[in-house]
């Protein structure tokens, strides 16, 4: 900018400060001029008798309804003995959130302590081991945090984005637990999987241009077909995995330190193998048992169908909104007409047709139970929401990005997954977080097909005669709690949002 | 065009982008054979192949609300089941849809005001509502509130009470356990002929429009022709009730008010507290997102513009009328219409507090009849159609403010 000529003096005055009064400001904002007045006499009123009878009520309402019957409106039936897992769940959340703060919110340090203020308030109106839980969360966080904070900024997003794409399989692996396989010969099943992926990775590394691998998948292959059931599936599975981990370390080979690498793969071989032999079993039926799922309840049931809801609509959603702007009209028709029919049509209706329709369309020895039922509908219904917010991402980057890409001789998928889906996602990210918290608002419409989530269980409370006439109470409590998690979830967003610097000019 | 080199088709973008696709509808055509062939033999097990007859058979069972024009009875067959579900989900969808898009304009309006007290109570209805499950919602509103209020004949809240000489009492407006009573005028045996009079006073102010418009139009002066219209269709129409009441002895329309008898109510207005908690519930939650979409729109309208119509000389009217509106709605009616649609959709959640919408009339009549396959084909065709019909209206809107725009 080059300096501009004032025609007046130099000596000209500051502004005039304006000094802040409270009256001032009373009178400026609240009494003038007259319609301004009648709208702060009503305002005030409404505010008023909102708030006197909210109060009135509150201080005589049976709250006592809520501690009882917490821990069913949180998890519903699930064992007690395996509560910890949940409660490791959360921790990883902590240690996560707190990562991800100091990743993205790292311009504004006091901001942290609204990181704080959740878990050290959880922590006070609890008790027992459930506030060691909530104050090893809270110290988690300040780890993740801190740590975080010294991280070079690309290493931090990478991680924090990392984490998160962890965190949810985790999650349902931590609450679901995974039990023994049923197959009495699984641990031979295993040890031969993990046999064959390890050595064609290591042969493919270390003798890259010997072609004739390829017969002993191939062989592996045709065994497949010829071998007793109980072995055909495990032999296909080995002969693909193997395949591809063979054509990985072929592509490879020749990085630097890869050859190192492979050693360690080859060394951790041995160790994977007393695993299964040895520890997975008693580790899978005492800890790690299986949790069925119809003893998901609660809270805890919305959580996990929003968890898998988002899992498994966000890449079946970014297809669709693939597939809609893709320049194959079968493609992109078959796009359009699921994502239009499934928006066209009420989310109660997908989910009583997942109900009533998925134990008909499925043989009957592939039959899912209500639960399942319950989450492919959820899927199905978001995948389509999620296809369209991904398309208004997709529209948004310009021709000349597609043109660019094409000039440096990218091929199309690399054209997609390389330069335009990294942008279009970044830039719908504030739409994806609100998406999610409709999702998980829209979970509490299980209840109407019979599964007991939060709703249900506080259905089955207020039947019961001990805690009848507490319904305001059980679901206010409930409304309380959708209204943390989704305002967190947008806030969060929103800091993420500018963050990231989404919506600003470049 | 290329050479076609038959050695490596398998490289060619062209055979790709063919072979691909026929391959895509292969795997589809499977899926769906495969899907199909398992649902014809689970039916057929249960002898339930699809087959509307069942439309035509007796329901069976009792309807909570019944609108006055449909005869129905559990005897009646499953179609006038469907037509009550369809007309009582209409119902709540179109008075829905006037009291939030009230409230949201409202809300939406308070948001952006100066007034910081206003805009508080605004943001935090909107921030609550918003954040809060439909469902959790309805079921607050209808177990927590509408079907724990006082009984009839304990202390009901009442407005305008009078007792009446046989002991028994009249009130204007009476909220109760059993729902809401009101007073409300009931056409009589005049209304037909003062019907097609207001047919008339319609006709009338529309050509009081037009004729305004036009004159406005050629002498380049504004006039307000909606206002001039309202009024003209106003005269006509009170001028019509008192001709049509010395013609035919009594007044169009009578006002009853409700009493109670028995402990029943007679006359007046009823609705029931299923029917209120889903539509308080549906208006709060709409009304919410309304307030967005319209605070969205009003603050699309930049400063400049509202500066630059005022240094125009426009007057508060014109400005809203000619700057402001025309810009706003351009951005607010495509989400509105959504909002519109979603309400619709939300109203199926009707089937948690026993409210008798499309969608519950389906889930009891596919209960009693276990035809899984035509009753889902019915509410998805219903509801589709709805999505449709909206979306053509949208793109009908969408062209024409674009034609004005220029």
């Amino acid at each position: 900018m080059s300096t501009v000529r004032t025609t007046t003096s130099s000596e000209t005055l500051p502004p005039p400060t304006e000094r802040f009064s409270l009256l001032g400001w009373v009178y400026k904002n609240l009494l003038t001029p007259w319609y301004n007045l009648v709208l702060t006499l009503i305002s005030g009123w409404i505010l008023y008798v909102i708030v006197r009878g909210t109060l009135t009520w509150a201080l005589g309402a049976r709250w006592e309804v809520i501690p009882a019957n917490l821990r069913i409106l949180m998890v519903g039936s699930y064992p007690g003995e395996f509560l910890w897992r949940i409660g490791a769940a959360i921790l990883l959340l902590g240690w996560t959130v707190g990562f991800s703060w100091g990743v993205w919110v790292r311009q504004r340090e006091r901001v942290v302590w609204v990181l704080v203020a959740l878990p050290v308030g959880l922590a006070l109106v609890t008790a027992g081991p459930v506030r060691w839980m909530w104050a090893g969360t809270l110290a988690l966080a300040l780890a993740g945090w801190a740590v975080s904070r010294r991280l070079p900024e690309r290493m931090g997003t990478v991680l924090g984005l990392l984490l998160w794409a962890l965190y949810f399989p985790a999650f349902v692996l931590l609450v679901r637990g995974w039990g023994v396989p049923e197959t009495p010969n699984w641990k031979y099943l295993a040890a031969w999987q993990v046999t064959v992926v390890t050595f064609s990775f290591v042969v493919g590394v270390w003798w890259s241009r010997v072609p004739w691998v390829a017969a002993v998948h191939a062989g592996m292959l045709v065994a497949s077909f010829l071998a007793p059931p109980g072995w055909r599936g495990a032999l296909l599975l080995s002969a693909v995995l193997g395949f591809l981990a063979w054509q990985v370390a072929r592509r490879y080979a020749h990085l630097e330190g890869i050859k190192r690498f492979s050693l360690q793969v080859g060394m951790a071989y041995i160790p994977l193998l007393v695993f299964i032999f040895f520890a997975y079993e008693p580790l899978s039926q005492t800890w790690m048992a299986k949790v069925e799922s119809a003893h998901w309840g609660g809270m805890l049931l919305n959580l996990l169908i929003t968890v898998f809801g988002i899992m498994f609509s966000f890449p079946l959603g970014v297809l669709f909104a693939l597939g809609r702007r893709s320049s194959l009209p079968v493609i992109r028709l078959f796009s359009i007409l699921y994502i239009e029919f499934i928006r066209g049509v009420p989310f109660v209706t997908i989910l009583f047709m997942a109900q009533v329709m998925f134990p008909i369309l499925l043989p009957p020895e592939m039959s899912v139970d209500r639960v399942v039922r319950a989450i492919l509908g959820v899927v199905l219904f978001a995948a389509a929401y999620m296809a369209e917010n991904v398309r208004g991402g997709l529209q948004a980057i310009p021709k000349g990005q597609y043109e660019a890409a094409y000039a440096l001789g990218l091929t199309t998928s690399q054209t997609l997954l390389l330069i335009i889906l990294p942008q279009a996602l970044r830039n719908v990210i504030p739409v994806l977080v609100g998406q999610f918290i409709g999702l998980l608002k829209d979970t509490t419409l299980v209840t109407i097909v019979g599964l007991l989530d939060i709703l249900g269980v506080a259905q089955s409370v207020l039947s019961n005669p001990e805690w009848i006439g507490t319904q305001r109470e059980v679901y206010l409590f409930v409304a309380l709690l959708f209204w943390v998690i989704s305002y967190g979830m947008s806030y969060a967003s929103r800091r993420l949002e500018k963050a990231l610097g989404i919506g600003e000019t470049r | 065009m290329e050479h076609w080199d038959w050695r490596s088709f398998w490289r060619d973008e062209r055979f790709l982008r063919v072979f691909g696709q026929i391959l895509f509808l292969l795997v589809v055509f499977l899926v769906g054979r495969f899907l199909f062939l398992n649902m014809y033999s689970a039916l057929e097990q249960r002898g339930l192949l699809p087959d509307f007859s069942f439309l035509n058979t007796a329901a069976g069972f009792h309807i909570g609300e019944v609108p006055s024009f449909i005869e129905y009875s559990g005897d009646s067959p499953n179609k006038m089941a469907f037509l009550v579900g369809l007309w009582n989900t209409l119902r709540v969808s179109f008075i829905g849809i006037l009291l939030a898009t009230l409230v949201g304009v409202i809300v939406g309006t308070a948001r952006v005001l100066p007034n910081p007290l206003t805009r508080l109570l605004a943001t935090g209805y909107v921030e609550f509502l918003r954040n809060v499950p439909l469902l959790v919602l309805l079921v607050f509103w209808y177990r927590g509130v509408f079907i724990v209020l006082p009984k009839l004949k304990e202390t009901p809240l009442v407005m305008g009470k009078t007792m009446l000489p046989d002991g028994q009492w009249q009130a204007w407006f009476i909220l109760s356990n059993r729902g809401m009573a009101m007073a409300w005028a009931v056409p009589t045996e005049a209304w037909p002929l003062y019907k097609t009079w207001l047919w008339a006073a319609l006709a009338v102010a529309v050509a009081v429009y037009l004729a305004v418009r036009y004159y406005g139009r050629k002498t380049g002066r504004m006039y307000l022709a909606f206002p001039w219209a309202l009024l003209a269709f106003v005269l006509v129409a009170v001028v019509g009730w008192f001709v049509v009441q010395s013609a035919a002895g009594q007044a169009p329309l009578a006002l009853t008010v409700p009493r109670l008898k028995k402990r029943l109510i007679k006359g007046g207005i009823k609705l029931t507290p299923e029917f209120l908690a889903l539509l308080s519930g549906l208006v709060l939650y709409t009304g919410a997102y309304i307030a967005e979409v319209v605070r969205a729109g009003l603050q699309s309208v930049t400063k400049g513009q509202i500066e630059a119509a005022r240094a125009l000389g426009l007057t508060t009217y014109q400005m809203l009328r000619l700057v402001v509106f025309p810009q706003a709605l351009r951005v607010i009616v495509p989400p509105l219409t959504s909002q519109y649609l979603n309400l619709t959709k939300n109203s199926t959640l009707a089937v948690a507090i026993g409210y008798p919408d499309l969608f519950n009339v389906a889930g009891t009549i596919f209960n009693q009849t276990g035809r899984s396959i035509e009753v889902i084909l019915i509410i998805m065709g219903v509801y589709l159609s709805f999505s449709l019909l909206t979306s053509l209206f949208m793109n009908w809107y969408n062209r024409r403010i674009q034609f004005v725009e220029r």
